[in-house]
């Protein structure tokens, strides 16, 4: 049973919080584009059983996926998850991509977010963990962000460490 | 010209071998000896030479030497090989064979002060018979158990009043005395063929030789048997193991006399040619195998002055240069069995941990880990060495610099096709590649001091201090593992996968070179002729090791083997020989005792001090008695009787000194009868069929041995036509 609840946890993983943005936001003043950034930071997921599995320096890339200059302020971007593990007995880290995550421009930075997204790992989709109710906030130094991975709510903060 | 005669080789020539006596402990075999006791190869002379061990196992490309303590399984030799006074760099045609063999000699002790590198552990020189000495034709037939058959022919002549030639060719072959019960092959079958052609100018002061010989060599090999839990298993093998060698080698001697001058020029070009196969993982699984080809080629020039022989003061200056390329490649081919036991339930371990029923699964049968390597390296060596004759005294002080410049490329390549169940509908091509250079520099001082006091004809003391070097190198052998993990961590990385102690292990920059080896040999040496017919010679010696280069096996489900450097390590014993001769009996005894220790050695997960170098043996001895009946029939001439015995051990085969071989001996003999030029020898080796290991390794986390040989039985004959009766 455990296993299973760490696969659970692991694909949870796979969507993050990005904060959602209104995409019919009209606030067309504002042309600025995510750029390729990196974060570290702790990531703690709900096990469904009052507890909570924090992991530290987990590591974040982010990457546009779409150039918005021509289209407006609205469009997706790439978001990696590098290395993690959701759960203390789970005896692998994996490297997962959730595509099309939505960010908007505004006075703070980035609102993200994401709904019925297909997480991708280990070299192709996991259709069971959609991750749901994906919402974030990028700001120039931080990436915060909370989502719904299959039945399992996580939470991730971290802090700009690279820019390529 | 008797068998007994020894010509002045080049080396004797050069003056860096003497033929009287030695201040370093020398040991030598005249042909009456080396035929008597069946010696016609260099491994024959093992444990005969007190402290010296030169382990038969594998095929003959194996040629581990040791030395009081020192030595290793693979790469750089301890022991330095001249044929003829030329110098034989490639340690994979080491156990050849030489025709017409008419005299051995070996040095103990560090020769690199007028040998070089990797003579740290002694020289061994073989001297063949000149044509000068000698002119007429030699037959030689020989036949021994498992339909062991060898024949050889030589013609020896004098062409005019200035120029000898000489001309030999032999072949031979074996069923093996070793067989594997997978499919009943043998495993040390051969089939081996040869040739020297040698001509010589004499003149009244300047003269050359020419050297030329080629060997070739078919043979299977191998006969390793899996021990683990205290239970030896019969050879048992899937997959073909065999050696094949050619080796050409042509030498050009050249000496002028002028005055009390002696100028010497030694040119060899030495080309080998060899190719091994081998089931990699021994056993009736479909886990790997390795063909390794490797392309030898071989220039070394070594000019030496000598001069003062007839002073007080004699020196002897050289100079030494060479360029060798070597070529190798030694593809690794994983099977189905060794995909699914070494990849991928590795890789699949952790993963069905957390996702249960989903796997990593690659659809070849096979896939090929590619090793390419190129190799050129050069060395020049400039070294001195006076002798001051001074009463009862004779001082020698010498000094060495050599330089040396080794490079490494390699190319390794593999790809092969996975999926994962859960995710992947398709198979995905994967590729890894790894290549690069790597440079090694030496520069080193090899001094040697050395004094004998000569208080009576018959009485000789000597000490000496001397300092020993082997070339650093290459850990070629290692990147099959390197690779594999690398494809590994390729894997799992292309997935996304991260499991702890999966993947890339090696830090290839840290572990595909090792150190050269330097050592100080302190001496002291005592020869004498008590008694008429009687000699003695008592050695003991001290060496201080840095940085010992040793073969050991990486940890886990690994195959490769790999040198690695021991901090320091110390060496101390004795070594006795005697022999006396009365009324055409001689009795011999040599014997040597080491006791080899890791002074300093810890490799991250052990501290090894104190405990046994392993591979050297702590004891060596050897007695023989030799008999000559003249016998005055009217069919028979002469009968000689041969009997004796080798042993040595315990022989620790690990770091961790945890198993070993204890001391055993073998017993052999040899009646030879002899009707003017016609000698027919019956011969027998291991006598008592004596139960003895001469290897022992791990691979994959087993532990494999290998047997000696047993009982060996044969005759041989010879006949000589001689040009002048």
């Amino acid at each position: 049973m455990f296993k299973k609840i760490t696969l659970f946890a692991s694909l949870m993983v796979f969507g993050f919080g990005f904060l959602a943005c209104n995409e019919s936001d009209d606030n067309l003043d504002e042309k600025k584009e995510v750029a390729v950034a990196s974060f570290s930071g702790t990531l703690s997921v709900d096990q469904l059983d009052s507890t909570f599995y924090t992991t530290e320096n987990v590591v974040v890339s982010i990457e546009p996926l779409v150039d918005s200059t021509k289209t407006g302020a609205y469009t997706r971007l790439r978001m990696v998850m590098h290395q993690v593990r959701f759960s203390p007995k789970m005896p692998l880290s994996l490297d997962m991509t959730v595509n099309n995550v939505s960010y908007v421009a505004n006075s703070d930075g980035f609102a993200l977010s994401g709904d019925s997204l297909m997480p991708y790992a280990m070299g192709g989709p996991f259709p069971s963990f959609i991750i749901t109710n994906l919402q974030g906030v990028m700001t120039d130094g931080e990436l915060t962000m909370s989502m719904k991975c299959g039945m399992y709510p996580l939470t991730y903060t971290g802090s700009l460490v690279a820019e390529p | 010209m008797a068998d007994t005669t020894v010509l002045l080789d080049a080396v004797e020539v050069s003056g860096k071998l003497s033929s009287g006596p030695s201040q370093v402990a020398k040991t030598t075999f005249q042909a009456t000896r080396l035929f008597n006791e069946q010696l016609n190869v260099l491994k024959d002379v093992s444990v005969m030479v007190p402290n010296l061990y030169l382990p038969d196992y594998g095929s003959r490309m194996t040629s581990a030497t040791y030395v009081r303590g020192l030595g290793a399984r693979m790469d750089q030799p301890v022991l330095g090989l001249l044929v003829d006074g030329l110098p034989v760099f490639n340690k994979n045609v080491f156990d050849g064979r030489v025709g017409d063999l008419v005299g051995i000699t070996v040095l103990r002790g560090p020769q690199s002060t007028l040998f070089g590198r990797n003579t740290m552990g002694g020289v061994i020189s073989l001297q063949t018979l000149s044509p000068r000495n000698y002119q007429g034709t030699r037959v030689r037939l020989g036949y021994a158990n498992a339909q062991t058959l060898d024949a050889q022919v030589s013609h020896y002549s004098q062409l005019d009043a200035l120029h000898y030639l000489s001309v030999s060719g032999y072949g031979g072959r074996s069923d093996g005395l070793f067989t594997n019960t997978y499919d009943n092959r043998s495993c040390d079958a051969y089939v081996e063929g040869g040739g020297r052609f040698r001509l010589e100018r004499v003149e009244a002061k300047k003269e050359w030789v020419n050297n030329f010989s080629f060997s070739w060599l078919d043979q299977t090999g191998y006969p390793y048997r899996q021990w683990d839990n205290s239970q030896l298993a019969p050879i048992r093998y899937n997959e073909v193991a065999n050696y094949r060698r050619l080796a050409l080698n042509e030498g050009f001697t050249a000496a002028w006399q002028l005055d009390d001058h002696r100028l010497t020029s030694a040119t060899t070009y030495q080309f080998t040619s060899d190719r091994m196969r081998l089931d990699q993982d021994f056993t009736a699984f479909d886990y790997f195998t390795i063909l390794q080809g490797q392309q030898d080629h071989l220039l070394n020039e070594d000019i030496t002055l000598v001069s003062g022989r007839r002073s007080q003061w004699e020196k002897l200056t050289g100079l030494n240069l060479f360029l060798r390329h070597l070529t190798t490649t030694a593809p690794v081919t994983f099977k189905r069995y060794g995909i699914e036991q070494l990849i991928l339930a590795n890789a699949n371990r952790g993963l069905q941990q957390s996702m249960p029923g989903a796997e990593i699964q690659i659809s070849d049968s096979s896939f090929v880990l590619a090793s390419d390597f190129i190799q050129p390296s050069l060395g020049a060596a400039l070294y001195h060495q006076s002798t001051f004759k001074r009463g009862d005294w004779v001082f020698t002080a010498g000094m060495r610099l050599d330089m040396e410049l080794a490079h490494l490329q390699y190319a390794n390549a593999s790809a092969l096709h996975y999926r994962f169940t859960m995710t992947m509908p398709n198979y995905k091509r994967l590729e890894t590649a790894m290549d690069g250079n790597e440079t090694l520099a030496f520069l080193e001082w090899l001094p040697s001091l050395a004094a004998t006091w000569f208080p009576s004809p018959s009485l000789h003391v000597s000490a000496s201090i001397s300092k020993g070097f082997k070339a650093g190198g290459f850990n070629t052998q290692l990147f099959s593992d390197i690779l594999k993990n690398e494809l590994t961590g390729d894997l799992m990385s292309d997935l996304g996968v991260y499991v702890d102690g999966v993947g890339a292990s090696y830090d290839v920059a840290d572990v595909v070179t090792y150190k050269p080896e330097h050592s100080w040999n302190y001496e002291l040496k005592v020869e004498a002729k008590p008694l008429k017919g009687w000699s003695l010679t008592a050695t003991t010696f001290y060496i201080d090791c840095t940085d010992q280069q040793l073969t050991v096996f990486p940890d886990g489900q690994n195959t490769g083997r790999m040198m690695t450097n021991a901090g320091r390590t110390r060496s101390l014993g004795a070594e006795l020989e005697t022999a006396y001769t009365h009324d055409l009996r001689t009795w011999r005894l040599s014997y040597g005792h080491t006791d080899a220790r890791f002074v300093r050695y810890n490799n991250g997960l052990t501290d090894y001090a104190g405990q046994r170098i392993p591979f050297a043996p702590q004891n060596t001895l050897h007695l023989a008695v030799d008999q000559s009946l003249p016998v005055m029939t009217g069919w028979l001439d002469g009968v000689n009787l041969h009997l004796g015995y080798g042993g040595c051990g315990p022989i620790w085969w690990t770091e961790e000194n945890d198993v070993k071989q204890d001391f055993y001996g073998l017993l052999d003999a040899s009646v030879s009868m002899t009707r003017q030029r016609l000698t027919l020898q019956l011969w027998g080796k291991n006598l008592t069929n004596a139960d003895y290991n001469t290897f022992y390794f791990v691979s994959m986390g087993h532990a494999f041995l290998q047997k000696g040989k047993p009982l060996q039985a044969g005759l041989t004959l010879k006949w000589r036509f001689d040009a002048q009766p």
